[in-house]
């Protein structure tokens, strides 16, 4: 099982046994303002501090709520089945979700950006990978990747496509 | 008013001016125009002026004829009841005789009329107890009925029939009268004693010309606002339909005896106080400010003489027009009290807010009474009551009633100082939407009462309060007082329905919360139930603060409930026929948006 999986996993477990002990749920995501990060010297980074958000469930937070834990299953689903989707692909999938759609794709977005912090991985560990749109980065950069088929070394020079 | 009343005597004194004809003939044979002009001057009667102005006493459509006649004879029932401590019992009935006659009856259980002063009383204009005491009376002018008498006479030529008794030892007194308009002068044309089974009391029957309409400015109308704003009061009442209505006394305690007063030197005018200097029996100065105004004692009195230039000893009847000029001027330097002010007799706020429950079924009720408060000399009070929310249209501009002295004020709104009291009044701050220069729009009944010695009407017919500063400003105070108690009921109702908002978020994803718990952890749907069910209890302690407030306002609308059955049914007879009162009134509706 992937560590995504087990991190959803987990974090709803907690929840469900919570509930069970009737303990109001509660979410806990890091906060991802310029009071709550460090700029790490060495590796030439921002890093977070430990600071945390915490949602509890009460009536003006539910429907971000059930948002929230939506967008959960739909990562899990999506890391399952080795699926990708796009943020506006992920917007869409929520208009199924009846009561609980978004109702603009910013909404959704911000929510799938809590999940990513909240399980502190990047947006791609979850399922949702940004669209192709060819090459739009030009300079001097040489991408060294991997092809996922052959397992190929590839080298992509960015030089070339200015 | 005072002024107007004066010039019209004045009016009636100028005499054709024979003297003027003689001696122009003397002269010179071919006569100066004037001379021929001088032909056609002649005196005019009082009688004669109202009966060609109609329209200055509420005569001026058929219909306001037919409300003005039953209010005159109404209100003068209630004063006299009043004024002899009896409890009112008041009939009114309406007969449609065809070819838009109708006879008219008011009959009331008050002290009846002494018979030397039946005539006059009935049948001549500008005679009555009222205009030259200052009281809170109903009447002012002694215009109302006699001015009733002579439309009838006029539109239908039957005279007037008064049965009037002052006490069960003596007969009753029956009269047919008319008016004669050019002198104005009661002609009698039937005089007799009667057997009446009543005790004392005054019956007054009239034919009149007049149409009869329901709706927002009918007889019903009126009668029921009456009966509101005067609860010690029973009116029986059948309207030419046939239809009785009984509004029962609803408590048995009078009205607080409304006292007379002097007038205050503020008030006063010239010219009434050059007439007050020759008319007086005081033999000084001094003593002519002490006995014939209020507030003045013999202090003030030579403080106003010494201020005036003027001897205190010096005789009220030699003293010249100037003298009185500069005696006003003395008046106004000098520092008076304001005039007393246990003169007033409001409804009070708790009465009046029973009124209204009455009428209107509503969530919210205030009532507010401000003290007393003076403009020209004479003190008045403001009183104010409003009903919010209940079955009232919420997209429709608000309800207005307008009360002077405990007579609702049916027509002509737009020109009254109460409708523009409540148009400058920022109700916006108050919860409800309003347009600048507009009546605000709302669920709500607002009730303005002026209570004074002397009620500034725009006209005789007492339709309109006139627009006097302070009057406006007292208004507007009550309104802001009673707007400040609304908006807290506004803003709190406003919060419930956040609170509830939420409420319904809660049970609508709860759901979905559970949905997607189930779906990560692969739960079977037991579980998924259980799940929910154990959310909206863990978000009971929430919902059970909602109910809290949720119950108040059950609890309002409970306790309204009962009051305001009794008027609602009445409500919804008479205003049934609403889209038939639109023909005539158009005339006078636009002007509610005017000002």
């Amino acid at each position: 099982m992937s560590q995504v999986i087990k991190k959803i996993k987990d974090t709803a477990q907690d929840i469900y046994q919570g509930i069970l002990k009737k303990k109001k749920p509660e979410l806990k995501t890091p906060i991802r303002s310029l009071n709550n990060v460090t700029y790490n010297e060495k590796d030439g980074y921002f890093e977070l501090k430990g600071d945390v958000k915490t949602r509890t469930l009460t009536a003006s937070s539910v429907k971000t709520f059930a948002q929230t834990l939506k967008m959960m299953d739909l990562s899990k689903q999506l890391v399952e089945t080795d699926d990708i989707a796009t943020k506006r692909e992920a917007y869409y999938v929520s208009k199924n979700w009846g009561e609980a759609r978004f109702m603009s794709q910013p909404d959704s977005d911000t929510v799938m950006d809590d999940v990513e912090a909240m399980f502190m991985v990047n947006r791609e560990q979850l399922g949702f990978i940004p669209e192709e749109k060819g090459g739009e980065i030009a300079g001097k950069l040489i991408v060294i990747d991997k092809n996922p088929e052959t397992g190929k070394e590839l080298r992509i020079d960015c030089t070339k496509f200015g | 008013m005072g002024e107007k009343t004066a010039s019209l005597k004045d009016f009636e004194k100028k005499e054709a001016p024979k003297q003027a004809e003689e001696e122009a003939s003397k002269d010179d044979k071919k006569a100066p125009i004037a001379v021929e002009l001088a032909k056609k001057q002649r005196e005019i009667g009082v009688a004669e002026f109202f009966a060609r102005n109609r329209h200055l006493l509420g005569f001026d459509n058929p219909r306001k004829a037919l409300l003005t006649t039953i209010k005159e004879a109404v209100d003068n029932s209630l004063d006299a009841c009043e004024e002899a401590r009896i409890l009112p019992e008041i009939t009114i009935e309406t007969v449609d005789m065809g070819n838009d006659r109708f006879r008219i009856t008011v009959e009331d259980n008050g002290p009846g009329i002494v018979k030397n002063q039946i005539p006059k009383i009935f049948a001549k204009l500008l005679y009555g107890s009222k205009f030259h005491s200052l009281k809170q009376n109903r009447g002012q002018q002694g215009i109302g009925i006699s001015a009733s008498v002579m439309y009838a006479q006029l539109t239908t030529g039957r005279p007037a029939k008064i049965i009037s008794k002052i006490s069960p030892k003596d007969p009753a007194h029956y009269y047919e009268l008319h008016i004669d308009t050019q002198k104005n002068k009661p002609d009698i044309m039937k005089e007799e004693t009667k057997e009446w089974s009543k005790d004392h009391g005054t019956k007054i029957e009239l034919d009149i010309e007049g149409t009869y309409q329901k709706g927002g400015q009918s007889v019903d109308e009126y009668l029921k606002q009456t009966a509101i704003i005067n609860p010690h009061a029973t009116i029986i009442y059948v309207n030419p339909k046939a239809e009785q209505f009984i509004f029962p006394r609803a408590t048995e305690e009078l009205p607080r005896e409304a006292k007379e007063i002097k007038p205050h030197p503020y008030g006063i005018e010239l010219g009434v106080l050059v007439k007050m200097l020759q008319w007086t029996n005081s033999r000084t100065l001094q003593q002519f400010l002490t006995t014939e105004f209020s507030r003045v004692g013999s202090g003030t009195a030579k403080t106003i003489c010494e201020n005036a230039a003027l001897l205190p000893k010096t005789k009220p009847q030699t003293m010249s027009r100037e003298q009185g000029e500069q005696l006003l001027k003395g008046i106004k330097n000098t520092k008076i009290i304001a005039p007393p002010t246990d003169c007033l007799s409001p409804i009070g706020e708790e009465k009046l807010e029973k009124g209204l429950k009455k009428e209107v079924n509503a969530e919210f009720y205030a009532a507010v009474t401000r003290p007393p408060f003076v403009y020209r000399g004479n003190p008045f009070q403001i009183e104010v009551g409003i009903a919010y929310g209940g079955n009232q249209s919420a997209d429709e501009p608000i309800r207005l009633l307008r009360f002077a002295n405990r007579v609702p004020l049916i027509y002509q709104q737009g020109a009254c100082a109460m409708n523009k009291a409540v148009v400058q009044t920022a109700w916006r701050s108050y919860g409800l939407t309003q347009s600048q220069g507009a009546l605000p729009i709302g669920p709500m009944t607002v009730v303005v009462h002026m209570a004074s010695v002397w009620v500034p009407f725009t006209s005789e017919s007492k339709e309109a309060v006139a627009h006097y500063p302070e009057i406006i400003k007292e208004m507007k105070l009550a309104l802001q007082e009673a707007g400040r108690k609304l908006s807290l009921y506004v803003h709190k109702k406003r919060r419930v329905k956040d609170e509830l908002k939420k409420r319904s978020y809660i049970e609508k994803y709860i759901p979905h919360v559970a949905e997607a718990l189930k779906d990560i952890l692969g739960l079977k749907e037991i579980d998924q139930k259980k799940l929910e069910e154990e959310l909206e209890k863990l978000l009971e302690q929430t919902r059970g603060k909602l109910d809290d407030m949720e119950f108040d306002e059950d609890k309002n609308a409970e306790y309204d409930e009962e009051l305001a059955k009794i008027g609602e049914g009445e409500d919804e007879e008479e205003n049934g026929q609403e889209g038939e009162d639109k023909d005539e009134e158009e005339e006078d509706e636009p002007s509610d948006q005017e000002d």
